[in-house]
C-alpha cells in the first residue's frame, strides 16, 4: 500500500468499519446464544455476552488480516429458489438410478465433466464466487465439486446421472468465455 | 388419532425411508465416489423431516429450535464436507497413492506404548504388553524386516505374557 | 414403546450397510461409509432425545453434527496426501 502518513479520515473510517463488523458479528452470536440456552437468567447472559465478544473480537482480527475474502452479491439470492428445485430433481434422478442398480440389475456409473470456469483473482468477491459454486454444485446431490483448477482454468464436477450441465454451469461457462477462458469442448470422462 | 399423529409419523416414515434409501446407495454403487452422491439427500431430506415432526408436536421449544439447528447444520455442512471427501478421492486418484500403512502403524504404536505404561493391573498389562508386542511385530514387518518382526511376535504373544502370569501366579498363590 | 423410538430402532438398522461398506471397502470407500453413519447417528440422536422427553440429548446431536463434519474434514485432508 503507498503512502507513508495514513490519512486520518481514511483510518477513522476503517475503525468504524471494523466496529461495525464486531458488532455484526456480536450480536448474530449473541442470538444464537439465546436461542442454545433458552433462558434470561442473568449468569446465562452474563455468559453469552463475554463469548459472543471473544468470539467477534477474533473475527475482527482474521478480517483485519485479510486472510478470508468473502463479499458476495445481493443479486445472487435469485439462484436459492432454483437450486432448492434442483435439489428434489437431483434427489428423483438418484432414486431412479438406485432403482435401475437394485431391481434392474443395472450398472450405474457416475462420470466427472470439466466445465470452463473463471478463476478471478484474490478478492472478496471472485472468492465469494468461487466458495458459493463450489457450495451449490455439491449441495445437489447429483454433482459435487472435485476439484477447482487456478492454471487450467476449469471446475471438474463429478456427476452420477450424466445431465447437461445446469443454469448454474451454464452461467459459469459465459462467465468464463467473457474473461477469454475456453476449452476445446465439455469434456466428458468417465472415472 | 389427530392429524398432528399423522403427519408426525408421515414425516418420520419419509424421513427413515430416505436414510435407509441413502444407506443402500452408498452401500450397492460401485465407485466410492458415486457412493458419495447418496450422502446428499440423507443430509437434506432426512434431517428436514425430522426436525419438522419434532417441530409440530414440541413446537418452538427448545426441543423444536434445536432439531432446526442440527437440521440447518447438516444441509450446510454436508456439500462442504462432500466437496473435501470428493477431492481427497480424485487427488489420490489422479496421484496413484495407496493406503500407507506405515503412518497408521507409527500412529498405532505411539499411541500403544502409553496405554500399556498407564494401565495398572499387571493383568490388565499383561494383556495390553501382549497385544503392543503384535503391534510391533506388524511394524517391523510393515518395515521389511521380516526376521525381527517373527522374533517379537514370539516375544509379545508368548513368551512376555506367560513369564509375566506365571510370576503373577506365583505372587498371589503365595498370599492365598 | 412411541414413533420416535420405533424410528430411531429403525433407523439404526441403516448403519449396518455403513459398517459393511467400512470394513469390506477400499479405504476411500470407508470413508464414504463413515460420512453416511454420522448423518444417521445425528438423526438417531434427535430421534432419541424426542422418544426419551430428554432435553439434554438434542445438544448432543447438535454437537455430534458439528464434531462429524470436523472430523469428516480431518480424515479427508489426511488422506489427500499424507496417509
Amino acid at each position: 500500500m503507498a503512502g507513508s502518513r495514513p490519512d486520518p479520515e481514511v483510518e477513522e473510517r476503517t475503525r468504524q468499519h471494523h466496529l461495525l463488523f464486531w458488532l455484526a458479528w456480536w450480536a448474530s452470536l449473541f442470538v444464537g446464544w439465546l436461542l442454545l440456552v433458552d433462558t434470561f437468567q442473568w449468569e446465562e447472559l452474563l455468559v453469552g455476552v463475554g463469548a459472543a465478544a471473544i468470539a467477534a473480537s477474533v473475527a475482527v482480527a482474521v478480517h483485519r488480516r485479510g486472510y478470508i475474502r468473502f463479499w458476495p452479491r445481493a443479486g445472487w439470492v435469485r439462484y436459492v429458489p432454483y437450486l432448492a428445485w434442483t435439489v428434489v430433481v437431483d434427489t428423483g434422478l438418484l432414486a431412479v438410478a438406485l432403482w435401475r442398480r437394485v431391481l434392474l440389475r443395472e450398472l450405474v456409473r457416475g462420470s466427472t465433466i470439466r466445465v470452463p470456469f473463471y478463476h478471478g483473482g484474490d478478492n472478496g468477491r471472485d472468492g465469494a464466487r468461487r466458495a458459493l459454486v463450489n457450495f451449490s454444485v455439491s449441495l445437489t446431490p447429483n454433482t459435487f465439486v472435485l476439484d477447482i483448477d487456478p492454471e487450467g482454468d476449469t471446475l471438474l464436477v463429478h456427476q452420477l446421472v450424466s445431465r447437461p450441465p445446469d443454469r448454474l454451469l451454464e452461467r459459469q461457462r459465459q462467465l468464463a468465455a467473457q474473461h477469454g477462458v475456453t476449452l476445446r469442448d465439455d469434456k466428458r470422462e468417465d472415472t | 388419532m389427530s392429524v398432528q399423529t399423522i403427519l408426525v409419523i408421515a414425516l418420520l416414515t419419509f424421513g427413515v425411508a430416505v436414510e435407509l434409501a441413502c444407506c443402500v446407495g452408498v452401500l450397492v454403487m460401485e465407485d466410492a465416489l458415486d457412493k458419495l452422491h447418496y450422502i446428499g439427500p440423507a443430509a437434506i431430506f432426512g434431517p428436514l423431516a425430522i426436525a419438522l415432526a419434532i417441530v409440530i408436536r414440541e413446537g418452538l421449544s427448545q426441543a423444536g429450535i434445536k432439531s432446526l439447528l442440527t437440521a440447518g447444520l447438516l444441509v450446510t455442512v454436508n456439500p462442504v464436507l462432500t466437496h473435501a471427501t470428493g477431492r481427497a478421492l480424485y487427488i489420490r486418484r489422479r496421484d496413484h497413492l495407496e493406503p500407507e500403512p506405515q503412518v497408521t502403524i507409527f500412529l498405532l504404536v505411539g499411541g500403544g506404548a502409553p496405554l500399556v505404561v498407564a494401565t495398572r493391573d499387571p493383568l490388565r498389562q499383561a494383556i495390553l504388553a501382549s497385544f503392543f508386542g503384535i503391534l510391533l511385530g506388524i511394524l517391523f514387518f510393515v518395515l521389511q524386516a521380516p526376521d525381527v518382526a517373527l522374533s517379537e511376535i514370539v516375544i509379545g504373544a508368548v513368551a512376555l505374557p506367560l513369564m509375566i502370569l506365571l510370576s503373577l501366579a506365583k505372587i498371589r498363590g503365595g498370599e492365598r | 414403546m412411541n414413533a420416535w423410538l420405533i424410528a430411531a430402532t429403525v433407523l439404526l438398522l441403516g448403519l449396518i450397510p455403513c459398517g459393511v461398506v467400512m470394513r469390506r471397502g477400499r479405504v476411500v470407500e470407508a470413508l464414504v461409509g463413515l460420512q453416511m453413519a454420522g448423518v444417521v447417528q445425528t438423526l438417531v440422536l434427535l430421534l432419541l432425545a424426542e422418544g426419551y422427553h430428554r432435553p439434554p440429548f438434542f445438544d448432543l446431536a447438535l454437537v455430534l453434527a458439528l464434531l462429524a463434519f470436523a472430523g469428516g474434514l480431518v480424515f479427508a485432508r489426511m488422506l489427500e496426501r499424507w496417509v
